[in-house]
Order: structure tokens, then C-alpha cells, then sequence
């Protein structure tokens, strides 16, 4: 049986723009939803989708609030996230060596 | 005296003031982060970095005062004013990576070493104020203040109004 050559990525964070959003957040301690859509460009509607499902995987805790009126939803890397990004880092590192 | 109570008083207000302003213009129009704090061992070494560089300055003076008398080693302090000011404006602009921190770098050079130059000229009693006053002080806080606003108007220009977030 021949042995599969390809890393098992972790598809949570494979996915273009969910990678851009935690590449984004790995260097903050926090963020709010404005700061992310002009860092990936994505649409509101998209950058919702991805962030729920980067919440859902543990990956991203999402704490929303008002201020002055206005809503504001601050974005943080759980630990569980960083973890898992460092182990993707390292996996596709690997690999492309 | 007057320098001082302003020099205290902006060190009180200028981060709640930034704080404010951001808040109102920056946040809404380009977001809202928090920078991971640098870890403790970095901010050491820094510390001591700065240390280490205060400490042969302070050197240094003490033996132009020893060697040369008072008259050489005032003329030592005057001349590294205006070079330990721009290499700190210097730190902040490759920090920063800013274009504009750079030109204070050099403007705050050039108008300290000309004020050396310039306060020859004038009595002896007269040359700390002209030196660290008016050489370098007052020009670089103009040229700050100008340049800090021509960048938030085009701050403004690029970034539109807030908008709701999703």
C-alpha cells in the first residue's frame, strides 16, 4: 500500500480567507470586526460566514457589545486557535521543505 | 518654568487625548486592534540597551568635563543633543517603519547642529536655552504638529466616513 505523501492540513484554517483571518489575529491580542474587513477584504456577509465557522472550530472567540450606540464585536485567538495554527505553520512548512 | 507645567501637562493628557481621538476617528474608519504586549525578555533588553547608551553618554561628558574643563565639555553636551535626539527620532522611524519620522530624524539633526553653530555667537549664559530650546524643541514641535495634521487630513481623505458594522 502506498503511503499518502500529503499532509492532513487542518481545513478549518486551510481555506484562503479564514487563513488571512488568523494570520491577521496571531499577532493581536484583539481585534474588531472593521479591522478585519479592511485587512481581508472580504464582503461583510463572508467574513461573518468564516468567522462563525472559525467560532464554531474553538478557534475564535467572538464577544459582541455596543458602544456609543454602536455595535462592536471584538475577535480574539483562543488558545486552541494558536495551537492550531502553529501546528498548520509547521505541518505545510514541513512538507514544502 | 512655563516649559515645564506644559511639558507635565502634555505628559498627563496626550495618551487619554490619543486615546479619545482614536476612539472617534481612527477605530470606526479603519478598525480597532490591540497589539500583543512584547514579551518581558525583549522589553529588557531594550531597557538595558538604553541604559548602556545614557551611561556612555554621561560618560563621555565626564571626561570632556575632566580633560577639557567646563567650557569643553558643555560644548560635548550641545553638540550630542542634537544627535541623541535624532537617533531617538531615528529608533522610532525604523520602529515605525515611517517615511515621516524620518524626516523629524533629519530636520531635528540639522536645526540642532545649526543652533550649535548659531549660539557661538551669543554669550555663554544664552546658548542651553538657544541650543535645546529654540534649536531644537521648538523648530521639531512646529514640524511635528505641522506634519501630524497633513497627515490626519489625508488620513481622512483615504478612509471614508463609518459605517455600521455587520
Amino acid at each position: 500500500m502506498i503511503e499518502n505523501p500529503f499532509p492532513e492540513l487542518d481545513m478549518v484554517i486551510h481555506s484562503p480567507a479564514r487563513l488571512q483571518i488568523v494570520s491577521a489575529l496571531v499577532l493581536l491580542e484583539e481585534a474588531d470586526f472593521v479591522y478585519l474587513l479592511n485587512v481581508t477584504k472580504l464582503t461583510r456577509g463572508n467574513l461573518s460566514t468564516h468567522l462563525s465557522k472559525l467560532e464554531e472550530a474553538g478557534y475564535v472567540a467572538v464577544e459582541k457589545t455596543y458602544k456609543k450606540n454602536r455595535p462592536l464585536t471584538i475577535l480574539r485567538l483562543t488558545v486552541q486557535g494558536r495551537e492550531a495554527y502553529k501546528l498548520y505553520r509547521k505541518t505545510l512548512l514541513d512538507f514544502l521543505k | 518654568m512655563f516649559s515645564a507645567v506644559a511639558l507635565i501637562i502634555m505628559m498627563i493628557f496626550s495618551r487619554p487625548l490619543t486615546e479619545k481621538l482614536k476612539e472617534k476617528i481612527t477605530y470606526p474608519r479603519t478598525g480597532y486592534i490591540k497589539y500583543a504586549s512584547t514579551p518581558l525578555k525583549h522589553r529588557s533588553t531594550y531597557v538595558i540597551l538604553w541604559l548602556g547608551v545614557a551611561a556612555l553618554l554621561v560618560l563621555l561628558v565626564l571626561v570632556a568635563l575632566i580633560i577639557g574643563g567646563e567650557s569643553s565639555g558643555m560644548t560635548l553636551i550641545w553638540i550630542l543633543l542634537p544627535l541623541v535626539f535624532s537617533a531617538l527620532i531615528g529608533m522610532i522611524a525604523y520602529s515605525q517603519k515611517s517615511k515621516r519620522y524620518i524626516f523629524y530624524a533629519i530636520f531635528s539633526l540639522l536645526s540642532g547642529l545649526g543652533s550649535v553653530i548659531i549660539a557661538q555667537q551669543f554669550p555663554e549664559a544664552m546658548r542651553n536655552t538657544l541650543v535645546f530650546g529654540v534649536g531644537i524643541m521648538f523648530p521639531l514641535g512646529v514640524v511635528m504638529i505641522i506634519g501630524g495634521i497633513w497627515t490626519m487630513i489625508n488620513h481622512l481623505r483615504q478612509h471614508s466616513e463609518p459605517v455600521d458594522e455587520a
